[in-house]
């Protein structure tokens, strides 16, 4: 083996721990970028594989009003229709332990069907008889019986299993959140005819599948003699929107995340190797004297770059893949237990090891080239620095004195690594922000309805019918409104969207205006899907149900959790509606405290289709952010990690060329209580100092996190509350404090006697 | 009796195959107050001689008594007292601790020892001046030319007052000049406290200052 690449593997062997650290960090990159590409692929591909499988209609279509199935039948004709599915989709209420609760009743033919929305038996078994219904998996429990009322009709049912479906696959999602889920709701499918024997021989609720994405609209047109409140493509609707969402927010997260640690372990490498070579300058001035060329030096220096990226992109590849099958998994378990499919893919892998190997190289050469731009005198006269900076102070302690002036005794390299130590704590704060703001902006959004019960109708009433059936005592005012779920479009652009249509939205819910003005004589849109559509105040959209279509002016933007959504009066969409109707009405109590016991109140109404409180979407929104905060936690502890490996990298390189210090110490007999004190003065410093700028950075990574979010998800505001700047201080801290362990185990390992005698020797 | 008595010491290292013997049965017998120099070639086991009777290493046989107490049943813990309290280190290359004063690094020495800040800064400031450099007291080691850190040095070694200094090559990086005023402070100081020391030294131009030199050649000493 050649000389220099011996001596070299020698000294790589005494620096293993340095390059382990570093390359743990540069892995850590690796790993994110790749989780952030691999993860959002994962998601998309088992999720689509799923919702294939299980048939997930690419058009579900809801009728104001029952219609007899023959005339539908006669309309589905046009031949890009592969199959369908009819169904009576009804309200109703149940009581359980003593509690009104709404309950959606859906009739179908055959519950066995594998071609559309495919329903899949989670426990005991499917209908069979006509007073028989199994449940959604996720909403309330029912018990194994259940009297439910449709417009005073009862109906006993035995529950016979539940099931899960395509359609609610997440089932959790409150109403009147971020995307049209279902929430929580309590569904029953049970046989077609139970229904109509209730309601009448007619169905209002179509299932599609067609052909290709091209003929989805001439199929909606062909139906447009039917009275259609909605149309949800398959792309719009709300286990597609939530799988999107989630692929999504990987995509843009963990790489941005990924940069942060590419950057950090860029400084650490550089430094780790900096510190190397200048300590080597000697060395290096002996082998330019024996006439080997500077090309040949920097090449078995370069075997450090190889080794660390080796090792880095070994556990990088290894990390990535851990990360994504366990994030894609739980992120998939979260939307609804939908199996994972590992398809490999070598492009996530190929993208993180070109990021880990340019910051090798770079954080290699540099120092390397510095030193090899000495000629042989130079190198061979170099003395490693001995030359430290020191502060006159007067502190009362020698031990207080020693730990603060060793933090500072290289100024320009301790604030480096006081950044990229803050970084790293920061980076790992900054999903503390995140979640903490997210959670309060979900309540606050939730909290912005000034509502305090949403009733929806069975089908439509008139305003007047409406207000002077619910407009009694303890009612404050009751506000009708209809909501319409079809497709907006400006010019190439279109999505779904939820509309909600009422004469007085200023009483339904407070908003924040981002653009334009509360006027809602025209369309004020929630501000993701503004920007979907690319539309701005002035601009003129079109709104369409089934196949009826209208204009409508945007007039504001606003900010809203529920990013499809368009507020607008009553006005603006008469040619879908109706003039004077409604689809639901919104109750203002005198005190919310009053909601329960008002919405007891409604049981056996005959109007009323479902209740929603607003306590209960709030509770529901609480619940369904904590189930994703073991996720956040998790990357926050992850992130926390890699803090630690770079407070542990900053504190070897700044305390392992101290040796003689600690040996002069131990030599004068000096306690050992002295040497720790003053360590833990030191790095209790350096990590109050970086637990300090851990916040700002935190607050700011947050910031960019969230507004990259917001094309991909939904935009959160970023809030500096205490409770996250304690947590964000205590817990960076306490991390970095544990690399003191290293120094106190070099002093307890110390051979001062080889120390003394080399010095003499040297 | 005598202050120091150093009884057949022996102390070997192992080089790989190979066993150096360094100290070979030594015996030294040495006074309150006197000053004593071990000359001898790199190698010959001088450091070793004095690391032994400081307590930074421990002898392979052969007994070590100073003012009654035998270092060599001393377990690590007496051992570091044994070096806090009754020896005082003179290093070749000083061994300060580059980020305390002059001041600073002469308390160092006092650390561990029942005494308040006043305290110890009274006495640092009183060594300080009897090596002639208080007016540098506040200076960090890098701003004191290598006389002068080895004046700290002394000064630390005698703050304590210890029974016993070892000094390696005290004067090795000094100059003449220097090294003149070092010998100076070294009698002057054995004159004012009594104080006793092992010089370690090539340099034959102590000879003349100490009380009886000794040559260390295979592993034991001879007087010269």
């Amino acid at each position: 083996m050649n000389l220099t690449v011996r001596m070299m593997l020698r000294k790589i062997q005494k620096r293993k721990f340095s390059i382990i650290l570093s390359a743990f960090i540069i892995a850590w990159a690796m790993a994110m970028m790749v989780t952030g590409i691999y993860s959002s692929g994962v998601i998309r591909t088992s999720a689509n594989a799923y919702l294939d499988e299980t048939g997930l209609p690419d058009i579900s279509i809801s009728l104001f009003e029952g219609v007899d199935p023959q005339q539908v039948q006669t309309l589905m004709t046009d031949p890009a229709i592969k199959t369908y599915e009819f169904r009576l989709r009804m309200d109703g209420h149940a009581i359980v332990d003593g509690k009104e609760i709404s309950v959606q009743l859906i009739g179908l033919k055959d519950p066995f069907r594998t071609d559309i929305n495919r329903l899949l038996l989670l426990d005991g078994r499917m209908f069979s008889e006509k007073m028989e219904a199994v449940a959604v998996s996720g909403g309330q429990v029912l018990g194994d019986h259940a009297k439910v009322l449709i417009n005073s009709v009862a109906l006993n049912l035995n529950i016979t299993g539940t099931v899960r479906s395509p359609e609610f696959l997440i089932n959790d999602l409150p109403t009147s959140s971020f995307i049209p889920g279902s929430g929580g709701l309590t569904i029953l499918y049970l046989p077609l005819e139970t229904l109509q024997s209730s309601i009448g021989p007619v169905i209002n609720d179509i299932l599609i599948m067609s052909d290709n994405n091209a003929s989805k609209s001439e199929v909606i047109s062909g139906l447009s003699s039917l009275p259609i409140s909605s149309t949800i493509l398959r792309e719009d609707q709300q286990t597609s929107v939530i799988v999107q969402m989630g692929a999504d927010k990987m995509m843009v997260m963990l790489p941005s995340i990924s940069l942060v640690f590419i950057f950090i372990g860029l400084v650490s490498t550089f430094m780790t190797i900096y510190r190397l070579v200048l300590s080597d300058s000697r060395s290096i001035g002996v082998l330019m004297s024996l006439g080997i060329t500077r090309k040949h030096i920097a090449t078995s220096y370069l075997m450090f770059g190889v080794v660390t990226l080796s090792l880095g992109a070994i556990l990088g590849c290894i990390l990535g893949y851990a990360f994504t099958y366990t994030i894609s998994n739980m992120a998939l378990g979260m939307m609804g237990a939908i199996p994972i499919v590992m398809g490999f893919d070598l492009l996530p892998f190929l993208i993180g090891l070109s990021l880990a190997t340019l910051v090798v190289v770079v954080a290699v050469i540099i120092p390397i080239t510095i030193v090899l731009r000495h000629d042989v005198h130079d190198a061979l006269s170099f003395v490693p620095r001995n030359r430290i900076w020191a502060w006159r102070t007067n502190l009362r302690s020698l031990s207080l004195a020693l730990g603060l002036r060793n933090l500072f005794r290289e100024p320009s390299r301790t604030i480096i690594f006081l950044v990229i130590i803050a970084l790293s704590i920061g980076a790992a704060g900054s999903w503390m922000f995140m979640v903490d703001s997210a959670q309060g902006y979900l309540e606050e959004q939730s909290s912005a309805n000034k509502w305090d019960v949403k009733i929806s109708f069975n089908g439509p009433m008139s305003d007047i019918q409406a207000i002077s059936h619910f407009a009694s005592d303890p009612v404050k005012s009751a506000i009708p409104f209809s909501t319409l779920v079809g497709q907006a479009s400006l010019g190439d652009n279109s999505q779904g969207v939820f509309l909600l249509a009422a004469s007085d939205i200023v009483g339904i819910r407070s908003f924040l205006l981002r653009q334009g003005e509360l006027d809602f004589q025209g369309a004020v849109l929630a501000k993701k899907m503004a920007d979907n559509l690319g539309a701005r105040p002035g601009e003129s959209i079109t709104f369409a149900v089934g196949n009826r279509s209208l204009p409508i002016e945007v007039t504001g933007i606003v900010d809203d959790i529920q990013g499809n959504a368009i507020y607008t009066s009553n006005d603006q969409v008469l040619d879908i509606i109706g003039e004077g109707s409604c689809t639901g009405v919104f109750i203002v109590l005198d005190s919310s405290e009053q909601a329960r016991s008002y919405s007891s109140s409604l049981s056996g109404d005959p109007l009323v289709g479902s209740i929603v409180l607003k306590d209960d979407t709030v509770t529901t929104l609480r619940g369904m952010f904590d189930s994703s905060m073991s996720l956040l936690y998790a990357f926050f502890a992850l992130n926390l990690m890699i803090a630690l490996a770079v407070a542990i990298s900053a504190t070897i390189i700044s305390t392992s060329e101290r040796d003689m210090e600690y040996t002069t110490v131990i030599s004068l007999g000096l306690p050992r209580s002295f040497q720790v004190k003053a360590l833990v003065y030191e790095v209790g410093a350096q990590a109050m100092i970086s637990a300090l700028l851990a916040v700002p950075f935190a607050f700011l990574l947050a910031q960019v996190f969230t507004s990259l979010l917001e094309d991909a998800v939904f935009y959160i505001p970023v809030v500096l509350s205490l409770a996250t700047v304690i947590t964000v201080l205590v817990i960076g801290f306490l991390f970095i404090s544990i690399s003191i362990i290293w120094p106190l185990r070099r002093i307890k390992r110390i051979d001062f006697v080889k120390v003394l005698r080399e010095r003499i020797s040297s | 009796m005598s202050y120091l008595s150093v009884e057949t010491v022996t102390k070997s290292f192992k080089n790989g195959d190979e066993t150096t013997t360094v100290l070979a049965g030594l015996n030294l017998s040495m006074g309150r107050g006197e000053i004593i120099m071990v000359m001898g070639p790199s190698g010959s086991g001088k450091t070793t001689l004095i690391n032994v009777i400081g307590g930074i290493e421990r002898p392979d046989s052969g007994r070590i008594v100073l003012d009654g107490t035998e270092v060599t049943a001393m377990d690590n813990r007496m051992l570091n007292d044994y070096r806090r309290n009754d020896i005082g280190f003179v290093f070749q290359f000083y061994n300060l601790i580059p980020n305390l004063t002059a001041q600073e690094n002469v308390m160092l020495a006092l650390e561990g020892h029942d005494l308040d800040w006043t305290e110890k800064s009274g006495r640092a400031i009183r060594q300080l001046e009897l090596v002639n450099i208080l007016d540098k007291k506040d200076r960090f080691p890098q701003e004191l030319s290598a006389g002068q850190q080895q004046r700290v040095a002394l000064a630390r070694a005698l703050v304590k007052q210890p029974k016993l200094i070892l000094a390696d090559e005290p004067t090795g990086n000094l100059d003449e000049a220097t090294e003149t005023k070092v010998i100076g402070i070294l009698a002057q100081v054995r004159e004012e406290l009594g104080t006793s020391f092992i010089i370690v030294s090539h340099n034959s131009r102590l000879r003349a200052h100490v009380d009886r030199c000794y040559e260390l050649r295979k592993g034991v000493l001879v007087e010269n």
